[in-house]
Parts: C-alpha cells; sequence; structure tokens
C-alpha cells in the first residue's frame, strides 16, 4: 500500500514535470541525492548543505529521497529515480552489500553514480566517484588524543553505534587497535545505537559498574553528548569525552567543555555535488576523494564551528 | 480449587504453602529469581542508586505498558506508542518556551489524546482491525513528529518545575519521576480493579457481545481505552523530555514492544479480558533488570540482544502456560 502509494505520486509527480518541462525555458540539470534516511543530525545537515548549494544555481534541480532506515525502501526509490530520467545520481547506501544490484541498474540506464559517506560493495568501474572519510582513521585520531588525554591509563568506555554499520565496525576496529599499544588502558563496549537517549541509560549503568573510569568514547556526537549528561549529573571529576563528527552537537559539546574533542566528519556536501557536476560535464574526477577529518579542540573551534 | 482450599485450611507444611503461592505468579518467581541472581552476580545491583536508576530508565515504557495493560484486557492492541511518545516530546519542546510548564503538560496530553482517540475511532468507527489502525498511527505520529521539528532535535528551555518532576529531580532518594510513574501505576491498578470502568473493560475483552447485550456502550468503552493509552503515551514524551531535556522525533523507537512484552510476561492473554497493572509492572521490571544486569555485567553488547530475547521468550512461555493450567483447572 505504501510503496504503491509513493510509486502513483513519484510517477504523477514525473508525469506532471515532463509536461512542465516542456515549457521550461532550458533544460534543468536534474539531480537525485539518495539518503539512507533523513532524520539523523549529520544526514539533516547534509540535505541541509545540498539545498543551500542548490539555491545559488537556477540551471539545477534537486531531489532529495529517504531512505527510511530501509535498504529495499532506498532500493525502490532510487528505481523511481532512475525512471524519472534524472541526470546523475548522489547517493549513499543504507547497507553496502543491499544497495549493490542498483549499481547494474544505473548503468543500464546510463545514470552516472556518486556514492558518498558508505561505500557500495560494487566495482568502482560501476560508478564515477566515490567521496567520503576513513572511519578507522577518526578512530585512531581519537585513541591517540585519549590516550594521551588519560596518561596512558585507566577504564575508557565506548559507546558503540548501530552494531553492523560499516561506520560502527571502523570506528571501533580503528580506535581498538591504536588503544591495544597501551596496555595500560582497558576498554569496556556499550551499544548507544547513536541515539542521545540510549547512550544516556547505558552510561548509567556503566558508570555503576566502573566506578572511576576516566574516559568515553563516543561513536558520534550525540551519544558522547549523553556520556556527558550522566558525567555532569553523579558530579564525576576527570572524565574526558571524545566523539565524532563535529557538526552541532560537538560543536556546542566541546565550546561549553563537556566535551573534550570531537572529530569532525565532513557531510560530503556540497563537495559530492560539485564533483556530480563535474562527471556531468565530462571533466575528469578522482575515483576515491578521502576528505580530511580534523580533530576538533577547543583551540581551533572557530575554524570549522559556524 | 476446593481442594487446595481445604488443605490451606487444614494447615499445610510453610514449605509447600510457599511452594503454591510461588507457582501461582509465575512472573513474580522469575522476577524473584532474576534479582537474587543479579545480586549474586554483581555487587553494584542491589544498591538504592542502580535500582532508582532502573525505575527512572522505564518510566517511559512503563506508562506505555500501563495503557497497553487496558487495551489488551479490552481485546485489542495498539503499536503506536512509541511514536505517539516521539511526538510528545517534540511538540513539548516547540511549546515550551511560549506556553509555561502546565500550559505544555496540557498541550502535550491532549496531543496524546486526540491520537489516541482517532485510534479508538478508527477501530470502532472505521472498523479497521487495531493492529492496522495503530500501525497507521505509528506511522502517522512518527512523521508528524519529523515534520513538527524538521528532522532535527529540539532543544528547548525548559521551565525548571518542569524539569525538577519529570527529569532530574529527587524527593529524598527517590527521583521525582518515579514518584510520579509510581502514582500513575496506582491509580491505574484501582481504575481497573475496583471501580466499574475496569470491570466493564474487563468484560468487553472477555465477551463484548455479552458486554453489548448487557446494554454497555462497548464502542465508546473501546475509544475510552485507546484514548486513555493515548494520553499515557504522550506523557512518557514529558518524561523523555524531562530526562533528557531535547525532543527528539526518533525518540521511544520500539517502546511499544517492550511494552506490550512486559503486559504479556505480566499474565496478561492477547485474547484479552483479564489482566493486571501490579503484574505489568513487575513484567516491565523483568525486561528492565535483565537490561540492568547484563550492562552492570559487561556482557558484551552483541550477545546482550540473544540473551534478552531468550529471557522474554521463556518469561512468556512459562506465564501463559502457568495461564492455560489455570483455564483447565476452571
Amino acid at each position: 500500500m505504501n510503496t504503491l502509494f509513493r510509486k502513483l505520486t513519484l510517477s504523477l509527480a514525473a508525469c506532471l514535470s515532463s509536461v512542465f518541462a516542456v515549457n521550461a525555458v532550458a533544460q534543468k540539470i536534474t539531480i537525485g541525492i539518495s539518503q539512507p534516511n533523513v532524520e539523523h543530525p549529520y544526514r539533516v545537515s547534509g540535505v541541509e548543505r545540498a539545498k543551500a548549494w542548490a539555491a545559488q544555481r537556477p540551471e539545477v534541480s534537486l531531489t532529495v529521497l529517504d531512505g527510511r532506515r530501509d535498504s529495499a525502501v532506498q532500493m525502490a526509490s532510487i528505481e523511481d529515480l532512475i525512471q524519472r530520467g534524472v541526470n546523475i545520481i548522489v547517493m549513499s547506501p543504507n547497507n553496502s552489500q543491499a544497495l549493490a544490484p542498483i549499481a547494474d541498474a544505473a548503468k543500464r540506464a546510463n545514470v552516472p553514480l556518486v556514492i558518498f559517506d558508505r561505500k557500495l560493495a560494487v566495482d568502482p568501474s560501476l560508478y564515477a566517484a566515490y567521496v567520503g572519510a576513513d572511519d578507522a582513521e577518526m578512530g585512531k585520531a581519537a585513541a591517540q588524543f585519549l590516550a594521551q588525554k588519560v596518561g596512558g591509563k585507566g577504564k575508557i568506555i565506548q559507546l558503540e553505534g548501530t552494531p553492523g554499520a560499516s561506520a560502527t565496525l571502523d570506528r571501533k576496529k580503528g580506535f581498538e587497535a591504536e588503544i591495544a599499544k597501551h596496555p595500560g588502558i582497558q576498554i569496556v563496549s556499550y551499544v548507544g545505537h547513536y541515539r542521545l537517549s540510549d547512550a544516556v541509560a547505558v552510561m548509567e549503568d556503566a558508570s555503576i559498574a566502573h566506578r572511576g573510569f576516566v574516559g568515553v568514547y563516543g561513536h558520534n556526537d550525540s551519544m558522547a553528548m549523553g556520556a556527558a549528561k550522566v558525567v555532569k549529573e553523579r558530579n564525576l571529576k576527570d572524565v574526558a569525552i571524545v566523539g565524532i563528527d563535529g557538526g552541532k552537537e560537538g560543536c556546542d559539546g566541546v565550546a561549553s567543555g563537556a566535551m573534550a574533542a570531537s572529530i569532525y566528519y565532513p557531510t560530503m556536501f556540497p563537495e559530492a555535488l560539485d564533483i556530480a557536476m563535474k562527471v556531468l560535464k565530462k571533466e575528469s574526477v578522482p575515483k576515491i576523494t578521502n576528505m580530511t577529518t580534523p580533530l576538533l579542540s577547543k583551540a581551533n573551534l572557530a575554524q570549522y564551528c559556524k | 480449587m476446593n481442594l487446595s482450599d481445604e488443605k490451606n485450611a487444614n494447615g499445610i507444611s510453610a514449605g509447600a504453602r510457599i511452594k503454591e503461592l510461588l507457582l501461582q505468579n509465575v512472573a513474580v518467581t522469575g522476577l524473584l529469581i532474576l534479582v537474587i541472581s543479579s545480586a549474586v552476580l554483581s555487587p553494584h545491583f542491589l544498591t538504592v542508586d542502580n535500582i532508582f536508576n532502573v525505575f527512572r530508565q522505564w518510566t517511559m515504557v512503563g506508562l506505555i505498558a500501563v495503557g497497553l495493560t487496558f487495551v489488551i484486557i479490552s481485546g485489542g492492541i495498539d503499536l503506536s506508542g512509541g511514536a505517539i511518545l516521539a511526538l510528545g516530546a517534540v511538540v513539548g519542546a516547540s511549546v515550551a518556551p511560549h506556553v509555561g510548564p502546565f500550559g505544555m503538560v496540557l498541550t502535550v496530553l491532549i496531543v496524546g489524546a486526540t491520537c489516541g482517540y482517532i485510534n479508538g475511532a478508527m477501530i470502532t468507527w472505521g472498523g479497521i482491525p487495531p493492529f492496522i489502525a495503530t500501525l497507521g498511527m505509528m506511522t502517522v505520529a512518527r512523521g508528524l513528529a519529523l515534520t513538527v521539528s524538521d528532522g532535527r532535535t529540539i532543544e528547548s528551555n525548559l521551565p525548571p518545575a518542569f524539569k525538577f518532576w519529570f527529569g532530574t529531580g529527587y524527593i529524598g532518594v527517590v527521583p521525582a519521576p518515579v514518584l510520579l510513574v509510581a502514582a500513575v501505576f496506582v491509580i491505574a491498578t484501582i481504575a481497573l480493579k475496583y471501580t466499574l470502568w475496569g470491570r466493564y473493560v474487563c468484560l468487553i475483552g472477555d465477551n463484548s457481545v455479552g458486554a453489548h447485550r448487557l446494554g454497555l456502550h462497548v464502542q465508546g468503552l473501546t475509544r475510552n481505552v485507546y484514548t486513555l493509552h493515548g494520553i499515557l503515551a504522550a506523557s512518557a514524551g514529558l518524561f523523555f523530555l524531562g530526562r533528557l531535556g531535547v525532543g527528539d522525533p526518533t525518540a521511544g523507537m520500539m517502546f511499544e514492544l517492550s511494552g506490550i512484552a512486559a503486559v504479556v510476561i505480566g499474565g496478561t492473554p492477547f485474547t484479552g479480558g483479564m489482566g493486571s497493572v501490579p503484574l505489568t509492572f513487575v513484567g516491565l521490571m523483568v525486561i528492565g533488570l535483565t537490561y540492568n544486569i547484563l550492562n552492570l555485567m559487561s556482557v558484551s553488547p552483541y550477545s546482550q540482544d540473544i540473551a534478552r530475547g531468550v529471557i522474554i521468550v521463556f518469561a512468556v512461555m512459562f506465564s501463559i502456560r502457568r495461564l492455560a493450567a489455570s483455564k483447565r483447572r476452571r
């Protein structure tokens, strides 16, 4: 029922837009953006930046579709984009493997793909470009900072993101590999599903079970801020909290001193769209663009937080 | 029944009587076993701090579970609790700067009542099965929460009195939100067990045709029950807001399922007709303490899910068996 309705409205919209396209003076460039979800703060700010980018380019028409955290839904919506005949698709897969077949479909329809954030598990020849950042490197950077901050010993609580997501796996792997170099540090892991509320709940339990912990590493800033809330309520002193993302939450957290640092993870917008435009103009683009992920602390806050 | 009454009257050994008592309610026995084994496993478990922690963490699911107890007893089901919670939290955070603490609580409760009433209306007037009607409400309420908040987490300057009662306050050693929710549980217990309305709810779940022939307004009562659930779910949103200080449109995901599990572990059958609010509390604690002890013992987060699933299934299995046995005896 739901997908039927979506398809109906989408095809209706497609009909309407083709009618209006005749009236339009010049052919607009249509870019379809497919996000795995549009409610996570990271995704929301990506969409906002993309819209701001498009607002300055009257020749571009942007369509943002929501994958609703469901690979099948995202797959169907990208198929619809291909049907509508968009010029290029900029997407981040909900699941690297599950969305892989879409690359073939796009290739057949001759619609180039620009992948951002999460990788797509296909042969690189099937997509035009990938824009991302190395999650394992970010985990490593967080580990180096925390290890130094706590003086190489003590218990660190790791708040993991949604199990199985590639970001979670890599942020965990990079962090744990680096901490393994410090035998004095012990890691205890909890799952916070990248959510503030879940992080608060597990941190309450963790702070009872592991009194005297010295640091917290959150796989994103929401969870790091959840940890900061519990640490503040329980009046715990000398706990270094590090998160990842460097969005609004991270900036506020570092500015207020609740967090010691946040590793900046770029939203990939508008960079992914610039690359898409280059692809459309047949300019050469690097296959893989890895964005830099600097560490945000009080010292360089002004540079990355607006 | 008569037989065992006679035996008791004749004065059977204390051991047998305790055995009888423990068997009479499997959920309570399960909870006792859980508490004792947890206390042995972790020295941090049986501390005032930790227990009230668990109470406060589960206030939100608890409120939804109370609403669900009535819904399930009346022979229905409601899947929209978690989504109404999110809508309540988001609406509360949006109106907080404008209307003061009382206005804010009132607005949120009205939103919840409206959602719940629409659920009831869809089921009674629209003839839609409760599962589907509330599934629709679950999607719509979540969508509304996302729309109102524009997908963002709304940070709000909450009135201090609100924060105290719904979030961070303490009365002695007891967190204020725990006191409020405890009051809800007591009132709900009385309403279900000692009022005519409570008996009617049981009757429409047990035999709705009979209830109708008796002259009861079955459809009206059904709408009442779903409205009550909506109000309680939205008030859970207030507790979310008080506890975390932000209105998060993704709050309360799957809370309805934990709530349903709590009700069923507490021995309320899916077929309706009977049930108890205190036993829902016991079911809630079986789930809550399981989460807590696994966290306290730092069990690997991935295997925690396995343990939780197994415990919930076993708990439900035993309470349903017990139920079947008691029906046979009748």
